[in-house]
């Protein structure tokens, strides 16, 4: 939405643009030239450099990277790719994402959260209040006076007006509270890292890591920690070489769209969106903002009464499930919508009685499949001449609702109600020959036939 | 509430982190709190430090998420080992240990000396694994948690865990191999599909704009192929190997074995 060109600011900063171009600088690795890389997320070449540019300096600037990886990436041809051999994204932005991957900084993508524009002089007032504040409660006019007295020179001073807005902000984002009566004095929500004991402090710090690792939602964990992070002092903490195998790090992405999604969906109001079907090559919709260069758009305008969201584990990918005029109740994927806004309220009467006929539709969905429920049968081998049998316990993890019944030594069975083939298919298939099909007949053939095909592939020459 | 907030602006964070002054928002405590309703978390904080955080965040809504449903999610199970702070404690003062644990051929190995240096959680399994460097025998280990009986300090001389980090590192880079994968391209609209279940490898696209060919280019670790494998298997016929041997003839023989399960036998043909 163009929102880094200040003439064609809009109201409200959009991310949409920098999520996609993340999406694809992690899952593609930088392999398309820049001007492919424009193309497909439907911008110029001068706007991708700007939007990359601006990533890097935000990824630059947050909080866990160390001196040694600016310097490492800290080249300013490296941004235009004048130094590589093809003109590909492969330097830059990209190398500063694979150098973190590699050096298993978790979470990759986080410093999307902090790409948040903000006026310097904001960003200088807002400093010097947190400093202010941290020593204590303390009332507007006397974080006036500290502000005034630590402004820089050259800043203008701020009015008692400002910084009450400000404060109204930091009580709002639930960062102050204010007590006692006027004048009140407004006191830091410092109490996670002032009241518990350092040692409280570190076990707090790794278990905000893992349940943030292993969970999602999961920025607001994953901010949370650098705070606490922060609080302790990086060799004091206990999640230093803590890691989780695997991860799909544009998981965070789409959480951007994941609240006001909930919170339309809590309050009963339909919401529009551009839709690109992640089937498509574009991967993004920008909307220009000057009539004269308007082009035209792939994206799908789709206005949707939202009722649910899920989050898919086997690909790690989000859902947003509603009912639609034109196509009823239908699926949409988040990493295709941009543009994301609040709508009309819906009749509270439809909003139940839709809720209550996904909830049913859902019920025997492996993902999102919302088709016709059907029996599927499978017989599980168990390993030979091996004590522990993973694949009866890789079947009792996964195989959701599924239930396992014993039929020998040999194999075991497992029966399952789901909403068409489609989605567990690839599951059953990653058993390889551990698994056979039972029912029903026609999922039976499409196994064979697929097998024949995989071996076909590989056929010594 | 949207999750681009100002007091987490780059900059911002910044100045306040070379200050040392820390800003943690009501909606990261909300979710805090709905963290503090999970069983594992009274093993994890102890009860006394649950009960203080249950206090100070009473003022705090816990996060709500009736509307998420979570799909193909594994059962959890062993969140919290008993073990889990005191092992991410030698890995953090870089100390070295003696370990006593049960191997998989049966019985228990006391007091075998090591350096840990990484803990690791795997979504597929579920269970928390040491991965240390043992100073006899093998030295890269994997061990899982809950095979560990105990755990003690064992002090590493000046500049050891800097020694032992390097070799670590050198001997991890050798164990790491590539696979070069190709689409069909008649599964080209599903792309983002696959390189969304290949993305916890490491991953490198090479798009040919001519052909409309896309390669991918896994590195792994020689330990991992088997959950390479299991991926390979899941994707099924829309990537096909095209460098990695070893891959190859695996996925050929899951593929023969699979069709003898159905009364199929492919002959062999002569090499």
């Amino acid at each position: 939405m163009w929102v880094f060109i200040g003439v064609f600011k809009i109201a409200r900063e959009s991310f949409d643009k920098e999520i996609e171009l993340l999406r694809m600088l992690v899952l593609t690795g930088g392999s398309y030239s820049r001007k492919e890389s424009a193309d497909r997320l439907g911008i110029s070449v001068h706007t991708l450099d700007k939007a990359l540019r601006r990533l890097k300096e935000v990824a630059a600037g947050s909080t866990f990277i160390t001196s040694v990886e600016l310097e490492e990436t800290d080249d300013s041809a490296a941004l235009t790719g004048a130094r590589c051999s093809r003109p590909a994204l492969t330097a830059g932005l990209p190398q500063l994402l694979q150098h973190r991957r590699h050096a298993g900084r978790d979470p990759l993508l986080l410093f999307l959260f902090r790409a948040k524009s903000l006026k310097e002089s904001e960003t200088i007032r807002l400093a010097i209040l947190l400093e202010a504040l941290q020593h204590g409660p303390i009332t507007a006019s006397e974080l006036l006076e500290a502000c005034s007295a630590a402004m820089p020179e050259e800043a203008s001073l701020p009015d008692e007006k400002t910084i009450r807005s400000d404060l109204a902000y930091l009580e709002t984002a639930g960062i102050v509270a204010r007590s006692g009566q006027r004048p009140f004095r407004f006191r830091l929500r410092n109490e996670l890292w002032s009241q518990l004991e350092p040692e409280e402090l570190q076990r707090l710090e790794l278990f905000v890591h893992v349940m943030a690792g292993t969970r999602v939602p999961s920025v607001q964990g994953f901010l949370l920690q650098d705070s606490l992070r922060r609080s302790l002092g990086e060799t004091e903490c206990l999640s230093a070489r803590t890691g989780f195998a695997y991860h799909y790090d544009c998981r965070i992405l789409d959480e951007a769209y994941l609240y006001p999604l909930l919170s339309a969906i809590e309050d009963g109001i339909q919401v529009t969106f551009d839709y690109l079907t992640p089937k498509s090559d574009s991967r993004y919709a920008a909307r220009g903002t000057n009539p004269l260069h308007a082009r035209h758009s792939p994206a799908r305008k789709v206005t949707l009464l939202p009722l649910k969201t899920i989050y898919d584990h086997q690909y790690g990918r989000w859902y947003v499930l509603g009912f639609n005029r034109a196509l009823g109740l239908a699926t949409w994927r988040m990493e295709g919508i941009s543009g994301l806004e609040r709508g009309l309220p819906a009749e509270p009467d439809l909003v139940e009685r839709k809720q209550i006929q996904l909830q049913e539709k859902t019920r025997t969905s492996w993902l999102v499949d919302l088709g016709q429920p059907v029996h599927v049968s499978v017989r599980f081998f168990r390993p030979q001449g091996i004590r522990y049998d993973f694949v009866r316990e890789r079947v009792l993890l996964q195989g959701q609702w599924g239930t396992v019944s014993d039929e020998g030594a040999q194999s075991f069975r497992f029966d399952i109600e789901v909403n068409g083939t489609r989605e567990i298919r690839p599951w059953l298939r990653s058993f390889g020959s551990s698994c056979e099909v039972l029912a029903p007949e026609e999922l039976r053939r499409e196994m064979i036939e697929e097998w024949k095909e995989i071996s076909e592939f590989y056929e010594p020459v | 509430m949207s999750l681009f907030d100002k007091v987490h602006n780059y900059e911002l964070s910044r100045r306040l982190a070379s200050s040392g002054a820390i800003a943690v928002t009501g909606s990261e405590r909300s979710w805090l709190r709905l963290m503090l309703e999970h069983p594992s978390a009274s093993s994890f904080l102890g009860a006394a430090a649950l009960d203080k955080l249950r206090l100070l965040l009473q003022e705090d809504p816990p996060l709500q998420l009736e509307h998420l449903t979570e799909k193909a999610r594994s059962r959890e199970r062993r969140l919290f080992n008993p073990l889990l702070p005191q092992l991410a404690g030698f890995i953090c003062s870089r100390s070295g240990l003696k370990l006593t644990y049960e191997v998989k051929e049966g019985g228990i190995r006391h007091h075998v000396s090591g350096y840990p240096y990484r803990l690791e959680y795997a979504m597929s399994t579920k269970e928390w694994y040491l991965l240390w460097h043992r100073f006899r025998g093998r030295p890269l280990m994997r061990t899982r948690l809950s095979y560990i009986h105990g755990a003690e300090p064992l002090e590493l001389s000046a500049g050891e865990a800097d020694r032992l980090d390097a070799r670590i590192a050198s001997l991890t880079a050798k164990r790491r191999t590539t696979a070069l994968l190709e689409l069909l391209p008649r599964y080209n609209r599903e792309l983002s599909r696959i390189l969304y279940a290949l993305s916890c490898f490491g991953q490198e696209v090479q798009y040919d704009s001519e052909s409309g060919m896309y390669r991918i280019e896994i590195t792994y670790s020689k330990d991992e192929s088997g959950y390479l494998l299991q991926k390979l298997r899941f994707l099924g016929k829309r990537v096909r190997i095209i460098a990695g041997a070893g891959l190859q003839n695996e996925l050929r023989a899951s593929a023969m074995k699979a069709l003898a399960r159905y009364g199929i036998a492919i002959e062999e043909k002569a090499e």
